[in-house]
């Protein structure tokens, strides 16, 4: 088994590798823009997958990002990368207090108030004109080559899954779930949940950050609604329930399929984009909770004629 | 500040704070009896808004001869949502995310079916135009209509929730869901009423403010958050509680943008609401009831 | 896991497979790419704006098409959304390989949609972007198709000058085209004798303009300004009547030049807008372009339409002189044109600014728009001062 996964591992660097010089742009832009999708739903992945929080603020982190490296790079004229790692770097510092306040709310309380997070840093984007650009935004150099950002967006893909695989399989990780679970029991057994709670916070925290950053220098242009587009929070949960949240590949799984889909539903019914992406959420919710990537270990599993291996997931049911 | 500009201000935030309150009340209705946000409240409200637009442009009907009809549409919607999506969803400890997600995917499909049926634009019903002045104030005409019909309305759902039994049960079960269920209440019917009727209302608010603003299909979720806003601020549950924060916020609103920016009068609705959550969990009616 | 490589294979081979198929018969179209705001607060002057491309290409094709071969417009909505812009023009430029493309709506889109021309090195008119900002970063293949920001309120402004009119409020939105139309207002002011009593912003998508309104009333100016679209234009004049605002004289920059603000009623009346064209005015081919766009589209064109046609216009032009569609020739050729379009005359300076198209100014009287600045193509006088809101039905 373990010979097998880094073969599939192996591959896949390779074909991630190796794409930019087999591929047109289009198809390069493509894999980028999955990539960046993919990232921000790592990030909540730990979040709300494991840690059970419910977030629709990662947008927060992800504007963070994107204004740092339009910042960096317009004001400051730093070279780009310094500025996507300075966002990465300036959301983990955020996420600490922000963490802090708001995981002391539950459920809906923490959901909402998370999403009302995004509309407060939006304001102060819009309001701060003399040093976001306000409304009218700020336009970066055009950027020459896609090949380093779409590498940088593959090395965060990949980071996303090493991060969740070691830590689904530390104690940290199955503490973080126990808090999924039943956050008052863990904590009667012990568990000291504000701590770990945070923690998950400001890792989950770094990953949207670059991806705004990547986004943004991708971009060339950065506005408050360009920079906390809420279409990019939708999309990356639904990328995560469609893989499977809490596992290490769903969100993988989940954004290259959605991704495809959407690509080939934007080019044929342009207009009917949201009625789609709504359905398969409502869809995905009443007939695969789960996600892809239960099912298909599941099934696997059955052909195989052993007992699922149970995970979390199987035992909240 | 002028005193006589102070008392205008008091004015139109109020006028603004009484449509506030009604697009809340359907989101504390449903919140209390089930536990559950409803994230396409807000795309309902702009849904009803675009059919009031509809009709009123086709036929020019008085629109508040409309609000029957956007209850209606909002009401059905609610309905079927509450009984073929919603319900189905297993009643595990993941519930609460799962119904999240499941009225933001309602919301995706709402708007989507507004633009298809309504266009893309924005759009507003030109109904009474100026206002009355009274005692040197300008009361919007539109305004003022749209606040005194939000005041009756409301009066109408708190009349029912007191004093009717659907409406003693709908109560019930949002003080105590299996209190009410061994008192013989069914508490699926009851779940399907509420959410309904929460949904009607979220239509009864967008025929009003159709009737003063420009709205569009994508300002739905502005709509949800504020009027999630108002009810965390007046407290969840809280007839009083939720009236006393639609008028806070409309205040808020209005003395922001003409203190400091029209931006940052854009973001105070979300500024209020956090503070209020992180340091007034209970909301303002919390305050007294200690 | 294989199933996981699997998928990725799947949508890789699929992909490769419909970036591939472009490659298609011999006289294949040339297209030509371009986003519109189908949706958002730009749809209904973007709508006329894509009417007028059409337009163009419908009557093109009749005529043969462009260097032999038929041509294409292809299109995509961007929902008045400058992010949204960029990705599509990338889209239009890399997956539909378009041959040609013109400008989006709004400064804003097209201000973020230039660098994407500009890295892909493909000429650009943007028709309908007034900010000449855009076109003061040593860009070399952006050019400017709208009369600039500055010209937009010269007419209002002499008029104000001509009836004495001192103090001014103005509200913009906080985007690129109207706060560009605030700051040349700003500079230009002196000369007309006006002061500047009032100027803030407020951000897209407000709706409730009470506030800065109450404001406005207080200073009590003789001019208001809202350098506006139609959603807030519409929403600034009816809540001024609200909200008791008596200025002498109204103007907004877009939005009273659409025919849908004639929606406000007997609210409009008295209301002045910037427009850029008028279907009166004696361009070369107005008339009949007037015409021919009623016949196809059964309105009549505004000022986008005719600002559209006009840089299909000049992009016709430019290609047939080259002969081919390489880029480098079809950007100098532009930036060398001078011609007379339906919209007026056309020349860019070495940067890219647009200094041929001029303003006019138009005024609702009794539910009509009436064209009443410059004199040469006035249709009727100004009405002025606006009657106070409470004398008014």
């Amino acid at each position: 088994m373990k010979k097998y996964s880094l073969a599939v591992l192996a591959a896949g660097i390779l074909f991630v590798a190796a794409l930019p010089h087999f591929g047109s742009d289009y198809l390069v832009g493509f894999f980028f823009s999955t990539f960046i999708f993919v990232t921000v739903a790592y990030g909540w992945n730990l979040i709300s997958g494991y840690t059970g929080y419910l977030s629709f603020g990662q947008m927060s982190f992800f504007g963070l990002g994107a204004y740092a490296l339009a910042i960096a790079v317009f004001r400051y004229h730093l070279p780009w990368p310094v500025g996507v790692l300075a966002g990465g770097l300036l959301a983990a510092i955020l996420a600490v207090p922000l963490g802090w306040l708001m995981l002391r709310l539950r459920g809906p309380y923490f959901a909402l108030g998370m999403l009302g997070f995004v509309q407060i840093l939006s304001t102060v984007s819009s309001a701060w004109s003399s040093f976001t650009g306000g409304g009218e935004g700020i336009y970066l150099p055009p950027t020459a080559s896609l090949r380093p950002l779409y590498y940088a967006a593959a090395a965060m893909v990949f980071l996303g899954i090493g991060v969740t695989r070691a830590i689904e399989r530390s104690a940290f990780g199955l503490r973080l779930q126990a808090i999924r679970e039943d956050e008052l029991a863990a904590e009667a057994m012990g568990v000291e949940t504000t701590r770990l709670k945070l923690q998950a916070f400001v890792i989950a925290s770094v990953f949207p950050a670059i991806a705004g950053g990547l986004y943004a220098w991708r971009l060339s242009y950065i506005d408050p609604s360009s920079a906390f587009p809420g279409n990019y929070e939708i999309q990356s949960i639904l990328m995560t329930i469609l893989g499977g949240a809490g596992t290490i590949l769903g969100p993988l799984v989940g954004g290259l399929t959605l991704s495809v889909l959407s690509e080939v539903i934007w080019a044929r019914f342009a207009e009917l984009h949201l009625l789609l992406v709504g359905s398969l959420i409502i869809l995905v919710l009443l007939f695969m909770p789960e996600g892809m990537i239960p099912l298909v270990r599941r099934f696997l599993a059955r052909r195989r004629g052993r007992v699922p291996k149970t995970g979390m997931q199987e035992v909240r049911r | 500040m002028d005193f006589s500009i102070f008392l205008q201000l008091v004015v139109n935030g109020l006028l603004v704070g009484g449509v506030y309150g009604l697009m809340s009340l359907g989101i504390n209705l449903v919140w209390g009896v089930m536990g559950v946000i409803n994230l396409a409240h807000g795309d309902l409200i702009m849904a009803a808004g675009f059919l009031t637009f509809w009709i009123f442009t086709q036929w020019h009907v008085n629109p508040l001869l409309l609000l029957p009809a956007g209850m209606a549409m909002t009401f059905v919607v609610g309905m079927l949502s509450q009984r073929f999506l919603l319900g189905r969803l297993p009643q595990d400890r993941g519930a609460i995310k799962s119904s999240l997600l499941m009225t933001f995917g309602i919301s995706y499909v709402v708007i989507n079916l507004a633009q298809l049926l309504w266009g893309n634009e924005f759009q507003t019903v030109t109904y009474l135009a100026g206002s009355w002045t009274l005692g040197g104030l300008d009361f919007a005409k539109a305004r003022t209509v749209a606040f005194l019909a939000a005041g009756v309305i409301t009066t109408f759902l708190w009349l029912f929730l007191q004093y009717t039994n659907q409406g003693r049960a709908i109560r019930a079960v949002s003080q105590n869901r299996d209190g009410a269920s061994v008192c013989g209440v069914d508490n699926g019917r009851i779940q399907i009423a509420s959410f309904a009727l929460g949904a009607g209302l979220a239509g009864a608010a967008g025929v009003l403010l159709v009737m003063i603003f420009a709205i569009s299909p994508s300002m739905g979720s502005g709509y949800t958050i504020r009027s999630f806003a108002v009810t965390v601020i007046g407290g969840l549950g809280s007839f009083p509680g939720a009236l006393c924060g639609a008028m806070i916020l409309g205040l808020a609103e209005v003395f922001t943008g003409y203190m400091v920016s029209a931006q940052v009068a854009n973001g105070v609705a979300f500024i209020l609401f956090l503070v209020v959550l992180l340091v007034l969990p209970q909301g303002l009616s919390g305050m007294f009831r200690r | 896991m294989g199933r996981n490589v699997r998928i990725l294979l799947v949508a890789a081979v699929a992909l490769l497979m419909v970036s591939g198929s472009a490659v298609a018969a011999e006289k294949k179209p040339i297209l030509i790419g371009t986003s519109v705001s189908l949706s958002g607060s730009y749809a209904a002057s973007a709508k006329y704006g894509l009417e007028g491309y059409q337009l163009f290409v419908e009557q093109l094709n009749k005529r043969g098409g462009l260097l032999g071969r038929p041509v294409k417009l292809v299109y995509y909505d961007d929902r008045s959304d400058a992010n949204t812009g960029v990705q599509l023009y990338e889209k239009l430029i890399t997956a539909d390989k378009v041959d040609l493309i013109v400008g989006p709506y709004s400064s804003g889109v097209t201000s973020a949609v230039s660098t994407v021309a500009e890295k892909h090195k493909m000429a650009m008119i943007g028709p309908e972007a007034a900010d000449a900002k855009i076109y003061m970063r040593g860009y070399k293949y952006n050019f400017q198709g709208q009369t600039q920001a500055g010209r937009y309120m010269l007419g209002a402004l002499a008029l104000a000058k001509a009836h004495g009119y001192k103090t001014m409020a103005m509200l913009a939105e906080d985007t690129a085209f109207p706060k560009a139309v605030s700051e040349e207002v700003v500079k230009v002011v002196p000369e007309y004798g006006v002061k500047i009593v009032f100027n803030q912003t407020y951000p897209k998508g407000a709706a409730d303009f009470s506030a800065l309104l109450t404001k406005v009333k207080q200073l009590n100016p003789d001019i208001v300004f809202a350098n506006s679209y139609l959603p807030d234009g519409q929403g600034i004049i009816r809540q001024s009547r609200e909200q008791g605002v008596d200025a002498k004289m109204f103007a907004v920059a877009v939005g009273a030049a659409e025919p849908e603000f004639g929606n406000l009623g007997s609210t409009a009346n008295y209301i002045f807008g910037a427009t850029q064209w008028a279907a009166n005015m004696k361009t070369k081919g107005n008339p009949e372009f007037v015409k021919a766009y009623k016949a196809m589209f059964g309105r009549n064109p505004d000022y986008h339409s005719a600002a559209n046609y006009g840089a299909m216009q000049v992009l016709d032009a430019a290609v047939k002189q080259v002969g081919s569609l390489d880029q480098n020739k079809i950007a100098a050729a532009i930036s060398k044109t001078e011609m007379d379009t339906v919209y007026g005359h056309f020349k860019v300076d070495g940067r890219g600014v647009q200094v041929g198209y001029a303003s006019a100014l138009l005024q609702w009287q009794n539910g009509k728009q009436v064209v009443v600045w410059p004199a040469a193509v006035a249709q009727g006088k100004a009405i002025l001062p606006t009657p106070p809101w409470s004398q008014r039905k």
